[in-house]
């Protein structure tokens, strides 16, 4: 509790010091935004305001109906055997229960003399109970203030302690709404990323029963006929009925808010002639208050969120929805609404971007393994004809059969193709010297003498990565080769490969590429470029570079690159081609170092 | 001889159509694409009699623009189209637009090399007839004094 002490005090001017001790307690009550916290003030600067010995502030518990004390101040509250008081009109429930039974205060300058009094403490003699009443009027605690000597409190100290309870009543109120402000916020972004659709769901049952305070909630969706409700959530009652509990449309108050498309709210169900009291967990007599929504999605009338209280225990005591509950439940009822038409449209765009994924994968793999199949069977009809005629010649033989060799290795090239798009995401990563690793991928990629030069700039004293060989050397060589591809056999060729580290002033001159390192590392980057001086790549094509499928060749998959992709993916890095149209082609990987520290330079 | 262009982008496939028409007695040339067939086709002294082309090769319509640069080179010039799978629609096309016919690289249990042979020999027929009634026509003008273009 951090309430500054002699914040509210006595003064010698008793009318001016204690209405300026108000103004700054009430403005104090009011920058709390803890529930318990606030109670806590409220109480120590009641019983400053008034000279109270000892006090408690006790709040309505809505799921049992009990007065629970929240917060005590004063000696001896340790030994109390219960901070529950059941709330009943039974003579000697105690003038706190009364408080919150009647909504009005209460004062009592001999406790001994008062029919209502129900001892805790044998020392008390004065007792004040001032109710904490919500908007709509009804309490929603107590504030009682104790004193040992007989007739302490006059009516100033009512009229005080009133006026501060009424502020700390305003200030839980803010406090609420403020929390299921904050609630909703964060449902509607939960919602608006969640890709289960039954977590989902599950969520939002959770949140609606908690920020209603509702016994239980449910989500209901409408068949595809429309002719009835199934239950694909359930809050903490109905949980284990979900797929199994459906309405007929029109049936029961649930169906009815289904059939109508409007919300339903019933302060006591067994009043609306629509009730059948068709819900499972408890049985009719026990439900109390009903509200629900629809939920609508761009199509129509998607299904139905609800809450229901139970009867409360108490005497008295009545929990009905509020015109705010109600403009609540319609806000998540939209907010599902939307988050189930996101989900269907991505769904969608999904699917159809998989079916022409796979539609254009078919027709090149038929179009590429039809090609080098027809030469098979061509080269396999010569070599009938040479067996079967008189022109058998041992050199042509041989010759056919390397070139049906060379037609079968173009066939398991294009499976090896498909078996690493779809393989590229599993790594075992092993911690490597980069630079040595890529001077080893690139002498084996390009043998030396060839017509393309090949620069390597390797930057010393690299940290170390974590990498697996076999498949980071698959993504290198496959953009070497892809240099080589496009360098065609145009002279002066030139290929640059380099390393080194990924730092703030590499950040600042590639702004688009958006990599940070993860929190949890924080061990800085390293970066391997892939550099040549052929044509480029065309703006328009720098974003579908990495996608299966894109070449700008009519021969090949056009996977190689979203292979690489999925490689430095798995790598927990990211690759980008920062070359200039005219200027050549640029790539850069950048990949997290190892947080050990250990560098090239120590190693070597 | 008669004299035929092999134009495909796929080496081995290109190798063993030219080898198995040179077997029938051919004289084969090869092209690796739209740009070397075509620049062939416009480059040679003699119009080819009769040209292989692979539908997809640079691009969708490489199969297609070498037709129609054979067919401005010399008018009875025959093209047979070889598509590999999925390319039947482009073949057909390539035939609503003069070529001869059109042979499916891939068909199981047929000897797709016999069939492209009996094809080849049939245009080449086709070809023979067209010359001769063209010669036939032109003799007919020249009895006549009236010239037709070659």
């Amino acid at each position: 509790m951090s309430t500054p002490d002699g914040l509210l005090q006595r003064t010698d001017s008793p009318s001016h010091g204690a209405l300026d001790s108000f103004y700054r307690a009430s403005r104090f009550l009011a920058s709390i935004l803890d529930l318990d916290e606030l109670l806590g003030a409220l109480l120590h600067e009641g019983l400053d305001a008034v000279g109270g010995t000892r006090g408690f502030v006790a709040l309505v518990n809505r799921s049992n109906g009990d007065l629970e004390l929240r917060i005590t101040a004063g000696r001896g509250w340790d030994e109390m055997p219960t901070r529950r008081l059941p709330i009943t009109d039974e003579p000697g429930s105690g003038i706190t229960v009364r408080v919150v039974r009647t909504g009005e205060p209460y004062v009592t300058g001999d406790v001994r003399r008062d029919e209502h009094y129900r001892m805790f403490f044998p020392d008390v003699r004065s007792e004040i109970a001032v109710p904490l009443l919500n908007r709509d009027g009804r309490a929603m605690g107590v504030l009682n203030v104790e004193c040992e000597t007989v007739d302490a409190f006059d009516g100033r100290d009512l009229q005080l302690l009133l006026a501060l309870a009424n502020q700390a009543a305003i200030a839980i109120s803010v406090t609420n709404s403020r929390a299921r402000e904050t609630m909703l916020i964060e449902v509607g972004n939960e919602l608006a990323t969640c890709s289960n659709m039954d977590e989902l769901f599950s969520r939002v049952v959770h949140s609606a029963t908690e920020l209603l305070r509702a016994d239980d909630g449910a989500l209901f969706q409408l068949n595809s006929d429309g002719e009835f409700l199934l239950l694909r959530a359930g809050g903490p009652l109905l949980a284990d009925h979900a797929g199994k509990l459906t309405y007929r449309i029109g049936e029961g108050l649930t169906g009815s808010t289904a059939r109508d498309g409007l919300p339903v709210r019933v302060a006591n169900v067994r009043d609306d002639s629509r009730w059948r009291g068709l819900y499972p967990p408890l049985p009719a007599d026990m439900i109390e208050s009903f509200l629900a929504a629809p939920i609508f999605v761009p199509d129509g009338m998607w299904g139905v969120l609800r809450v229901l209280r139970r009867r409360p225990a108490s005497y008295g005591i009545r929990y009905d929805f509020t015109d705010r509950d109600e403009e609540l439940l319609e806000t998540l009822g939209r907010q599902v609404g939307a988050a189930i038409a996101q989900h269907s449209l991505l769904a969608r765009q999904l699917r159809l971007e998989r079916m022409a994924a796979w539609g254009e994968m078919s027709a090149r793999s038929a179009h590429m393994i039809g090609n080098k199949v027809f030469a098979l069977r061509g080269q396999l009809s010569e070599l009938e004809h040479l067996a079967s005629g008189d022109a058998f010649s041992r050199e042509a033989v041989l010759a056919l059969s390397q070139r049906s060799r060379q037609s079968l290795h173009s066939l398991e090239e294009i499976l090896a193709d498909f078996r690493d798009f779809l393989t590229a995401t599993y790594v075992e990563p092993k911690p490597c010297v980069l630079n040595t690793a890529v001077e080893s991928i690139v002498c084996e990629t390009i043998p030396e003498g060839g017509p393309i030069r090949v620069e390597l700039e390797l930057a010393p004293e690299l940290p170390m990565v974590s990498l697996d060989l076999r498949r980071f050397s698959r993504a290198l060589s496959e953009l070497l080769e892809n240099a080589v591809t496009h360098l065609g056999k145009a002279p002066n060729s030139r290929i640059t490969v380099r390393t080194g580290l990924w730092d703030e002033e590499e950040r600042r001159t590639f702004p688009q590429i958006p990599f940070r390192l993860s929190l949890a590392s924080g061990s800085g980057a390293v970066r391997i470029e892939v550099i040549d001086n052929g044509p480029g790549v065309p703006l328009e094509n720098k974003k579908k570079l990495f996608n299966a499928f894109f070449t700008t060749r009519a021969r090949g998959m056009g996977l190689g690159l979203s292979i690489v992709k999925g490689i430095v993916d798995a790598h927990s890095g990211v690759i980008y081609e920062v070359g200039e149209e005219g200027e050549g082609a640029r790539f850069i990987i950048i990949l997290p170092a190892l947080g050990d520290k250990a560098s090239e330079g120590n190693l070597k | 001889m008669t004299r035929l262009l092999v134009i495909d982008d796929e080496v081995e496939v290109r190798a063993a159509v030219a080898r198995r028409l040179t077997r029938e007695g051919f004289d084969v040339t090869t092209a690796e694409g739209e740009i070397e067939g075509v620049g062939l086709i416009q480059g040679a002294d003699r119009p080819f009699d009769l040209i292989t082309t692979d539908m997809v090769m640079e691009d969708p319509d490489s199969g297609i623009r070498t037709l129609e640069a054979a067919l401005s080179r010399d008018l009875f010039t025959e093209v047979i189209v070889l598509t590999a799978y999925g390319n039947v629609n482009g073949a057909v096309e390539c035939m609503r637009r003069g070529a001869f016919d059109y042979v499916e690289k891939n068909i199981p249990g047929v000897d797709v090399y016999e069939l492209l042979v009996m094809k080849v020999n049939l245009a080449l027929e086709r070809r023979r007839n067209s010359q001769s009634t063209v010669k036939h026509y032109a003799e007919i003008g020249r009895r006549h004094g009236v010239t037709f273009p070659d």
